[in-house]
């Protein structure tokens, strides 16, 4: 049997044991250990998996991973995301949407402190859905927003995501965290405006809020979301600036979380301090599971020629190069309804990076435009985590169909942000080309 | 059938963490050995080069050729240490006087004369054909410096197992840094000084954030075998592998045109546009560090390893030794 | 089955032992990376060894922790074609997906288990600016596949008994 064909069929098994519910982890693991052995025998196949183990998680690079981790479940532990909500919703209150558009944004921010998507989705379902659902907010509109907001934590600095395209890449990391910064920002304005749109469309979506704030508590309010917006200036421009690499970052952020929640807790005691290291091992070292199979199965595919082939026909197509980019984005929009994002990162890229450099796209940039792909992904039906996380956290007040009914504007506007990135790569560009 | 002794034609797998675009001495002179292999063989066998780690990163590529995912490969020989110790001679011996060629052929001969070198790589299952030494190194600085003096305080890059020692006899900091962050790190004054030579400069781009480079005779360094796993060359016919043998010494005559070239080139370089200075040191100073407690200290642990090997360790350092 | 479930919940507080050690070390590794920002830029004197030991920890704190994740149901699955299927088959789907996991970690922790061996026997060393030896970071790997198998191996056997796995949506990811 051909080498060609064994990968075939192992891309296809991939596909069969995902569906029949074995976990991606062990799927991309036993196919690609299978596939190793059937092209280059048991002994090499084992030889692979005792190394790549160790290999990968021996590393300072990747330590980032589990720090900024550390750091978004010490905000949470910090009532970062409640400030936050309070001070936007001050502000932003009595905006019709108002409530909605203050939850986009106060997720941005605190999403740029937690590098988890699911993580900010479930603090903002916990904060903002209650809120929005007595003022009367439409299920949709209200379940759907929190969920999308989620992957503005994605896409802002730090990101756990991020880092796992760099490793699965080889791309600097450093000037990936800080590309995102600019695209978050965007994503988060077409975000709202995406909002105030709806809403002017059906007005009966959202009610106006009655209540007001005086200009001294809308002041006030600035007061409390203060700590994170030095914690984010901190980190974006302590990277930006070069004052640390990404690893000190991650540790740097992780501390002075740690300090804001011992002084909300007036002492260790209330920061839970051994759950949320739990917390933070387990997310990690589920990262690495998926992270390490998928390297097992990216052998086994480039071994078998499979990834060249498929990345030779595309570059080999005799048409222009955004043909290619559009494709690219039709395959990552129709995996990413069945799988979640750092598993489709992983079986993906071996693929398509090399096609894409092959074109001449810059890699900082593709990495920017796929992980927004990948994030679409995360709240697409029928497999959007970010949607089954809101649902979950939301204690029965939204229904799955109700959530994934009001994200239609929403993937709206991040097909606008897809095109204005391939439009203005810069936005993605501009702060990693003048940090050099 | 009645085929037998009429040698088939093989693709043979050669797992690089080189990525094919890098354009560096190393990737041109591997496509050229690719091509000679084909050219020698008269067509009949070929190899199929799996470039970037795709396969196999660096730190896993032994044990993947050793296991034969790969029938050649290139190791980088001062990661394994304690896997590879005889091979790794030159390592413990840093600074030392010979240059790129000089090295290779000195390894070259050592595999030549020792069977101890050449049974060390097959107890692990591989075959080296070939060498492949770095160039000359100094130490690239953000700063200029005239003198060990001007080391002192400084923090300077430091890898590998000879290095810390060498960088805290010379009154300065190792920081230890992986070769992908010593971009960033001396960007961001993590590192002030890096050990390296003009070529790799270059290919790492270090020359865009460090401006000084020091003519520290620091030696070239060893380097990278050109490894088979052993049963693959075992099971080659011995036509094969006279071509094998054949191409790796004249690999190496190869690489060092190439490289040697190319370190022309960037000098050139860095005296027009990219505008690095480049500073003499006083080398007296240097070779007087040499007698450094922590510097023979390593020396020693290879001696003692090559000498419960069998082998006469103090006739072999001769070579790697300044003269008085 | 209530055997299988005590044995379970046993394993399950051993591995929370294994998880707060690698939580441990989380804190150790953030305050050790922040300490040697301080000390570089207020001294002038990074912590030697302050990137042999983070690389040296990251493996135990992935594999110390990697089956307590699956213990409590958080490695990401799809659950697409098994909500179509019978119980029954949805059941042997499941116990099917375990075993699977079993055999990949148990066959990952041999070949992990090698690894180690060979190392111990050459005596490898992290040779940095501090050194120590390579090989108890090796074992780490080897171990934490092994707990790892030896939990898809007891959640295959409370799913063929009868017992009812974690679904999918209060799972984690980034
Ligand atoms: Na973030
Ligand atoms: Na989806």
């Amino acid at each position: 049997m051909s080498s060609l064909l064994i990968g075939g069929i192992g891309v296809g098994g991939l596909f069969v044991l995902i569906l029949l519910g074995v976990n991606v982890m062990v799927a991309l693991g036993t196919v690609g250990a299978l596939g190793l052995a059937a092209i280059v025998g048991t002994t090499g196949a084992t030889a692979m998996l005792g190394t790549v183990f160790f290999d990968t998680t021996h590393s300072f690079h990747f330590s980032v991973i589990p720090l900024f981790l550390l750091m978004g479940f010490f905000a949470m532990r910090a009532g970062l995301g409640e400030d936050l909500f309070e001070a936007t919703t001050r502000w932003f209150g009595n905006l019709r949407g108002g409530l909605a558009i203050s939850t986009t944004l106060g997720a941005a921010a605190f999403g740029a402190a937690s590098g988890s998507s699911v993580g900010t989705a479930t603090v903002f379902t916990k904060l903002a859905l209650p809120q929005m659902l007595s003022r009367g907010y439409d299920k949709s509109l209200a379940s759907a927003s929190i969920a999308i907001a989620g992957t503005l934590a994605v896409m802002i600095p730090p990101s756990a995501l991020v880092v796992v395209y760099g490793i699965l890449t080889d791309s600097s990391i450093g000037s990936l965290l800080i590309a995102g910064f600019i695209p978050g920002i965007v994503f988060a304005i077409i975000l709202c405006g995406a909002i105030w749109i709806t809403v002017w469309r059906k007005p009966e979506l959202a009610p106006i809020e009655v209540q007001t704030f005086t200009l001294r508590e809308k002041l006030s309010s600035l007061r409390l979301a203060g700590p994170l917006v030095l914690i984010i200036i901190l980190i974006v421009s302590g990277l930006y600036l070069g004052i640390f690499t990404p690893t000190e970052a991650g540790g740097v952020g992780a501390f002075t979380t740690l300090i804001l929640a011992v002084i909300r807790h007036r002492g260790f005691k209330g920061v839970e301090l051994k759950k949320t290291l739990l917390e933070t091992i387990q997310t990690s070292a589920m990262i690495f599971g998926i992270l390490i199979c998928a390297l097992v199965f990216s052998k086994f595919l480039a071994l078998s020629g499979v990834a060249n082939t498929v990345g030779g026909y595309l570059v080999g197509l005799d048409v222009n190069r955004w043909v290619i980019v559009l494709l690219v984005s039709l395959i990552y929009l129709a995996l990413g309804m069945m799988m979640d994002a750092p598993a489709l990162l992983a079986i993906t890229l071996p693929i398509t990076h090399p096609v894409m450099m092959d074109l001449g796209f810059d890699p900082i940039w593709f990495g920017i435009y796929v992980v927004l792909l990948v994030e679409i992904g995360a709240v697409t039906p029928p497999v959007g985590i970010n949607c089954f996380v809101v649902q979950s956290a939301s204690e029965g007040r939204v229904k799955l169909e109700e959530v994934f009914k009001g994200l239609v504007p929403f993937v709206l506007a991040g097909f606008a942000m897809l095109i204005l990135l391939c439009v203005f790569p810069q936005i993605a560009l501009f702060l990693p080309e003048t940090m050099r | 059938a009645g085929l037998a002794g009429e040698a088939a034609a093989e693709t043979y797998k050669w797992i690089t963490f080189k990525p094919q675009g890098a354009g560096d001495a190393q990737a041109v002179t591997t496509q050229w050995l690719v091509d000679e292999f084909a050219a020698r063989t008269g067509g009949e066998h070929k190899i199929e080069v799996f470039w970037g780690g795709s396969v196999a990163k660096t730190r896993e590529i032994p044990e993947a050729l050793a296991a034969g995912v790969g029938d050649f490969g290139d190791v980088i020989t001062p990661y394994f240490p304690d896997m590879m110790p005889l091979n790794n001679a030159v390592g413990f011996f840093i600074p030392q006087p010979m240059g790129t060629a000089e090295v290779g052929h000195f390894i070259e001969n050592l595999h030549a004369t020792y069977p101890e070198f050449k049974q060390e790589l097959a107890d692990h299952n591989l075959y080296a054909f070939g060498f492949r030494p770095l160039e000359a190194y100094g130490l690239l600085c953000t700063k200029p410096v005239n003198s060990l003096a001007d080391m002192a305080g400084l923090r300077v890059r430091s890898y590998g197992f000879a290095y810390p020692k060498l960088i805290e006899a010379m009154g300065a900091t190792p920081v230890s840094i992986a070769t992908s962050e010593t971009y960033e790190a001396l960007q961001r004054s993590i590192v002030d000084c890096t050990p390296i030579g003009p070529a790799l400069a270059r290919g790492w781009k270090y020359d865009e954030v460090a401006k000084y480079y020091i003519e520290v005779p620091l030696g070239a360094s060893f380097g990278h075998l050109l490894a088979m796993n052993l049963d693959s060359y075992n099971n080659m016919d011995a036509e094969t592998q006279a071509v094998v043998d054949q191409l790796g010494r004249d690999y190496l005559v190869e690489y060092a045109r190439v490289l040697d070239e190319d370190a022309a080139r960037v000098r050139d370089l860095w005296t027009g546009d990219l505008g690095v200075e480049v500073i003499d040191f006083p080398v007296a100073e240097l070779y007087d560090l040499i007698d450094d407690a922590g510097i023979q200290g390593v020396r020693a642990e290879w001696i003692e390893k090559a000498n419960a090997a069998g082998l006469p360790a103090d006739e072999i350092v001769k070579s790697l030794s300044f003269a008085e | 089955m209530q055997r299988i479930e005590t044995l379970g919940r046993h394993y399950g507080a051993f591995l929370t032992l294994c998880g707060t050690v690698a939580g441990a070390l989380t804190f150790g590794v953030m305050c050790l990376v922040v300490a040697n920002a301080v000390m570089r830029y207020g001294f002038n004197r990074p912590i030697a060894g302050t990137l042999e030991l983070t690389e040296g920890a990251l493996p135990f704190m992935i594999f110390l922790s990697l089956a307590l994740t699956q213990f409590h149901g958080g490695h990401i699955k799809v659950v697409l074609l098994t909500q179509a299927l019978s119980p029954a088959l949805a059941r042997a789907a499941k116990v099917f997906a375990m075993l699977l996991g079993a055999v990949l970690f148990a066959w990952a922790a041999y070949a992990g288990w090698l690894m180690a061996v060979k190392s111990f026997a050459m005596g490898e060393l992290e040779r940095g600016s501090i050194r120590f030896p390579i090989w108890p970071v090796k074992f780490a790997v080897f171990f934490g596949l092994m707990l790892l198998s030896i939990q898809f191996f007891l959640d295959a056997i409370y799913c063929a008994l009868g017992g009812n796995l974690d679904e999918p949506s209060q799972e984690v990811t980034p």
